[in-house]
């Protein structure tokens, strides 16, 4: 909900270009003391904003190649219809809004200078209902519009820093004299982080009353968060200082939809809409969990995916998975009943069969391992672990 | 290039510092091997490394990981009940998540039999942080109450000539389980 970096590392991602000019800018650049106004600058006018665009588009380039930036599936299809809605008449015709969906099991969403939106498939899998979506995107859309990455830019790169001097030539007069110590380049930068993320709140407020969603779903999604934390909640969760300024935000969206839209309530939530389209986000968010060890992260994906879909014999299977990788007695037992009613829901599903053998084989059960194994084996000759079941075939018929 | 040569200067002079400060003592493990002829050893609390031509061309490095400690980047722990291709998956899952590799390529993940007992053998490519292509060959199982895996990583351009292969294949079939050792 940021247009920083992804509060959770996540392995295998970058992080967005602005962050690596932040963060190399907070340690060498002065900040400059008042904020940053941008209005009489039309969009893309100048060449430090040009070249912020021109870095996002190489960097959303780069991940799409990677394969970990998606918006072409039929969920991403669907994000991007409802941020179609939520756009505002009065945006610049220059920022075309397009939203990823990043393969990450953290939630997370953030906004490129230039439009590009990203949301991560364990924010997609946290949220509950289509107006909450529309909050997350309406807020980082909102940066967008505020242009808060070139704000954050030139709050850093003042005219005393090097990289400004390297866009603009050397500045004039007194104005070279805008270095500061990093300590205080920080400080402007988490003030003006601060000031920007209300603004985007402010602005969310207006797009979803102007969409007909109910503008409460904003307040929603902070307040969850908050308490997530305080239960110690899921990974991913905002840290103590982030949680001061969720707090803090959610005052302001209460002030805010007291003052303004005292009579707003009870727009559309979407609800059942939302949670058909994003299921294929469910399962495959249940399997970046299971690859990072969140067992009960993923069962939660898993279970919530069951309730559209209980006859999906692979979301069977992948609680099955969750509970024997857990391990522990009840576990073993819990995941014995997912396979066999993955069989049982589709006797043809190899990784189920494979699953069932394994388990046997480590019980001792060499007859049903026999069975199992070699089903698993006909039916999918060609998995990648098809020497480790041959190697335990040939002991089952020692 | 220029940063490549920084990069590389920095790491060794790590390393000789390594050397230097972890001086004191000798190191008891609960397995042995055979060092071969011409190769040394780069002195670790946590691992027994070896190498011939120094750390950053290539080594061999065994590991005694206590099952109680859970993996660095997906916290995943391993169980003395896993069979050898459950163990193998925490060690894929586990390098895949680690965010100082690139371009990741699994190449082998087979059984195998390590120090006698039944275990797993991953080969796999990665690129380092300097732009340098690694090849590593990844053997591992488990006893009681500890993981143990034996690894042979090494630029994949050079290094994996019949002589390499040779001598890491020796120290493979060296490698003893329950069975103490110490180095100086």
């Amino acid at each position: 909900m940021l247009f920083r970096c992804p509060d959770t590392p996540s392995p295998g991602s970058k992080t967005l270009i602005l962050c690596v000019t932040i963060a190399v800018l907070v340690l060498t650049a002065g900040c400059t003391a008042t904020p940053v106004k941008l209005e009489s600058d039309s969009m893309l006018s100048r060449a430090d904003e040009r070249m912020l665009w021109h870095r996002a588009g190489k960097a959303v380039a780069a991940e799409v190649a990677r394969g970990h930036y998606d918006a072409d599936s039929p969920p991403a299809v669907y994000i991007n219809r409802v941020a179609a809605r939520l756009r505002p008449e009065s945006c610049p015709a220059q920022l075309e809004f397009r939203v990823y969906i990043s393969h990450d099991p953290f939630q997370n969403a953030y906004a490129y200078p230039n439009g590009v939106i990203v949301i991560t498939t364990g924010m997609l899998a946290y949220l509950e209902d289509e107006a909450q979506l529309a909050a997350i995107l309406a807020h980082e859309m909102a940066h967008g519009i505020g242009r808060d990455a070139l704000r954050a830019y030139r709050q850093c790169a003042g005219p005393g820093s090097g990289e400004w001097q390297a866009i603009h030539g050397a500045p004039p007069g007194d104005l070279s004299a805008g270095g500061g110590s990093a300590a205080e380049t920080t400080d402007c930068l988490q003030r003006l982080v601060r000031r920007r993320e209300m603004a985007a709140d402010a602005r969310c407020l207006d797009m979803l009353v102007a969409s007909q969603y109910d503008p409460t779903a904003a307040v929603g999604v902070l307040s969850r968060r908050i308490d997530d934390s305080a239960r110690g909640g899921s990974a991913g969760r905002p840290d103590a200082g982030s949680v001061g300024l969720l707090n803090e935000r959610v005052r302001a969206l209460d002030r805010r939809l007291t003052e303004i839209y005292p009579g707003v309530a009870g727009g559309k939530s979407e609800r059942a809409v939302y949670r058909l389209q994003i299921q294929p986000v469910l399962l495959s968010n249940a399997e970046l969990n299971l690859r990072y060890g969140r067992y009960g992260q993923a069962r939660e994906d898993l279970n919530r995916y069951l309730q559209v879909r209980p006859g999906d014999a692979r979301a069977h299977h992948l609680l099955g998975e969750s509970y024997r990788r857990q391990g522990g007695r009840n576990r073993v037992a819990k995941a014995l009943t997912s396979y066999r009613e993955a069989i049982r829901l589709d006797g043809g599903y190899a990784a189920a069969h494979k699953a069932l053998g394994l388990l046997h084989y480590k019980e001792g059960r060499k007859g049903l391992a026999e069975y199992h194994l070699t089903t698993a084996l006909s039916l999918s000759p060609n998995d990648p672990e098809s020497a480790y079941m041959t190697a335990y075939l040939a002991d089952c018929r020692k | 290039m220029i940063k490549r040569h920084t990069l590389c200067g920095i790491l060794l002079t790590c390393l000789y510092v390594l050397c230097f400060a972890v001086a004191a003592g000798a190191v008891e493990y609960n397995f042995s091997i055979d060092i071969p002829e011409g190769w040394w050893r780069v002195k670790s609390d946590k691992y027994l490394v070896i190498t011939r031509d120094g750390a950053f061309r290539h080594y061999i490095l065994v590991q005694e990981r206590p099952l109680t400690v859970p993996f660095k980047n997906t916290g995943k722990l391993m169980q003395s009940t896993l069979l050898p291709n459950e163990a193998a998956r925490i060690v894929v899952d586990e390098i895949f998540a680690d965010p100082n590799l690139t371009e990741l390529q699994m190449i082998e993940n087979n059984p195998a039999t390590v120090a006698g007992r039944p275990g797993f053998q991953l080969t796999f490519l990665y690129t380092d942080p300097a732009g340098i292509v690694f090849k590593t060959v990844y053997y591992g199982c488990i006893n009681g109450d500890h993981f143990y895996n034996l690894r042979y990583s090494a630029s994949a351009e050079d290094y994996f000539g019949q002589k390499a292969w040779r001598e890491f294949s020796g120290v493979r079939n060296s490698l003893k389980i329950d069975s103490p050792s110490h180095f100086e």
